[in-house]
């Protein structure tokens, strides 16, 4: 949780791996967004945290292999996960990711550094192209039918909930299990430690039971999916 | 511990249905104040020692507030308040309107809960018993007068008569899985007519959700103050751009059902409702949480459908 002083308190995740410095990704979005897209180089923000459950990364270490699939402003907290992949011994991945227009596209710079990566293969897809662009149009999922989807894999997503909804479809007629589905849910936090409600989905509390859910725990919840 | 002990206390009032939680759960409480300059941080903990009077079902109902506010990492301010505050359970003589908290594996009577038990004699004035050596610290602090011999007797007998002829109907509480039973359009129709107004939060002794703000003092000086807030606004999971996961107002209703009834028992083994009947008493539009109950008790128990949890 960072706060600009003055104005306010929001959550985020970390997009790099968090140690004595880290990083955090910002869309403006409102409020506090705004704000923090405004602060000069040097100015002093609050921290809180972090609160609530890490990616899984011992079972991701010791799975067959890794699907990542990012959305839109979904790929920030999955690029701490692929700097943990690259700089410790874990299985081959897959990046699928997609963004809106190629001028959403994230972290573009990192790409080529990605893909050279000899465990990775990286996709990229967007919604809408412009005229320079030369890759792959369409909605993310759309990328699954250009790869070949490893026999029990674990699958990572985050973005959109509706983005999200649409990944666990795909992979749940692929033949991946629920519980082999880690998504990362996004809902409005407050106290980031279980006591404000705001976050409940379900029986949950995000801030303190997830992000980081397995398809399994949440496929019950009348909710987004 | 019970006292040999009893004592009269006098010109106490217990405090009107919607300002019963915020004794203890405030509607509106400053967490920090801070300077933008400086950024110098003063979080607010100073809370007095003060009386706090609640009913039996408020005493039930805190000690799930516990489970919630106490769980490591605490809520500090309600640590310290819960350190600090002396409570005061008032024995109900008779039901009061709209209560059916022995529905809900309540009583009339104080369980043993809080740290003194009052029982009412007349008008503002009240029988002592001492539960706590805080509550008993309290009492010598402010040199109550001993209750007369005899006076015990007096209010045992009181108390066994309000046990012994209640009053108060008995409803059927639905289960965990028949909440789970009801489909979504049986909510539409339950929840149709609610004013989404949180009145029903507001007034719940176990309803504890709030938001927070950061509040201009003044140029230089801010407060990030938390207030009351309710899962049936529209506004209560709101997130940039109007995405909610909760996006209508029967989903909503649903959610403060589910919570009670199917979430809490299975997470914390109690009831999230004590029966105390305002949420009724004060809901604007009338929905009566006893009729909608019993009417989900007697549904879920018909709809045999796949076992689907609610948000
Ligand atoms: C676990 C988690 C991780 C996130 N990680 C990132 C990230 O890495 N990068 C990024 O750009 N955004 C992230 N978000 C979304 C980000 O928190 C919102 O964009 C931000 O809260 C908007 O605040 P605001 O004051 O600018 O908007 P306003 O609409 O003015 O927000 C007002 C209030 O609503 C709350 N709120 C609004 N939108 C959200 C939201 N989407 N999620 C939670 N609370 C919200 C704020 O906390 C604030 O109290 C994350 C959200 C969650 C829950
Ligand atoms: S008090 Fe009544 S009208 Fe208001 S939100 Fe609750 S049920 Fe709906
Ligand atoms: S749900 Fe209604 S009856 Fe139950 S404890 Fe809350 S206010 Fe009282
Ligand atoms: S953010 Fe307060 S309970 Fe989750």
């Amino acid at each position: 949780m960072l706060t600009v002083f003055g104005v306010g308190e929001a959550p985020f995740a970390f997009s790099s791996i968090a140690g004595k410095k880290f990083q955090s990704t910002i869309r403006k979005a409102g409020t506090v967004t705004e704000a923090l897209h405004k602060l000069k180089v040097g100015s002093k923000i609050g921290i809180r945290g972090p609160f609530g459950k890490p990616f899984p990364l011992d079972e991701l270490k010791n799975a067959n292999s890794i699907i990542i699939v990012a959305g839109g402003i979904g790929l920030p907290p999955l690029r701490s996960l692929i700097q943990y992949i690259f700089a410790n011994d874990f299985p081959n991945q897959i990046i699928l990711y997609g963004a809106r227009t190629p001028a959403d596209l994230l972290f573009k710079k990192k790409f080529e550094k990605w893909k050279k990566n000899p465990k990775t293969e990286m996709l990229v897809t967007v919604d809408n192209g412009d005229a320079n662009w030369k890759g792959n149009v369409g909605v993310v999922t759309t990328l699954f039918d250009k790869i070949k989807v490893p026999e029990n894999a674990k699958v990572v997503t985050v973005g959109p909930a509706i983005m999200m909804k649409f990944v666990v479809k795909k992979c749940l007629e692929l033949g991946v299990k629920p519980e082999d589905i880690i998504v990362s849910l996004e809902n409005r936090m407050t106290c980031g430690y279980g006591k404000c409600g705001n976050c409940a989905y379900g029986k949950y509390l995000v801030c303190k039971d997830g992000p980081v859910f397995t398809y399994e725990q949440i496929k019950d919840i009348q909710g987004i999916f | 511990m019970s006292s040999v002990k009893a004592y009269i206390i006098k010109d106490l009032e217990v405090p009107p249905d919607l300002e019963m939680k915020n004794q203890y759960v405030f509607k509106r409480q400053r967490i920090l104040s801070y300077n933008i300059k400086s950024l110098k941080i003063k979080e607010h903990l100073d809370v007095d020692e003060k009386l706090i009077l609640i009913r039996p079902c408020d005493a039930i109902a805190l000690e799930y507030i516990d489970k919630v506010m106490l769980e490591e990492p605490a809520d500090p301010q309600y640590k310290i308040l819960r350190e600090q505050g002396i409570f005061a359970v008032v024995n109900c003589l008779k039901s009061c309107d709209g209560g059916f908290c022995l529905s809900t594996g309540g009583s009339l009577l104080n369980n043993g809960l809080g740290d003194l038990e009052l029982t009412p004699l007349k008008d503002k004035e009240y029988f002592v018993e001492v539960l706590t050596e805080k509550g008993h610290n309290y009492i010598q602090k402010l040199g109550l007068k001993e209750a007369p011999k005899g006076l015990g007797e007096k209010v045992d007998k009181m108390k066994k008569d309000a046990l012994g002829n209640p009053e108060q109907e008995i409803i059927v509480i639905p289960t965990p899985e028949q909440i789970r039973n009801i489909p979504m359009e049986e909510w539409e129709k339950i929840a149709s007519g609610c004013l989404g107004c949180g009145f029903c939060n507001y007034s719940c002794p176990t309803c504890t959700c709030y938001a927070e703000s950061h509040v201009k003092k003044d140029t230089n000086n801010f407060s990030k103050v938390r207030v009351w807030d309710a899962c049936v606004l529209e506004s209560f999971n709101l997130m940039a751009g109007g995405h909610t996961l909760m996006p209508n107002r029967s989903r909503r209703f649903r959610r403060r059902y589910s919570h009670k009834f199917e979430n809490i028992p299975e997470q914390y083994g109690v009831l999230g409702c004590v029966g105390c009947g305002r949420c009724y008493k004060l809901c604007p539009a009338h929905f009566d949480i006893k009729k909608i109950l019993s009417y989900l008790a007697k549904k879920g128990a018909e709809v045999k459908l796949p076992v689907t949890a609610s948000q």
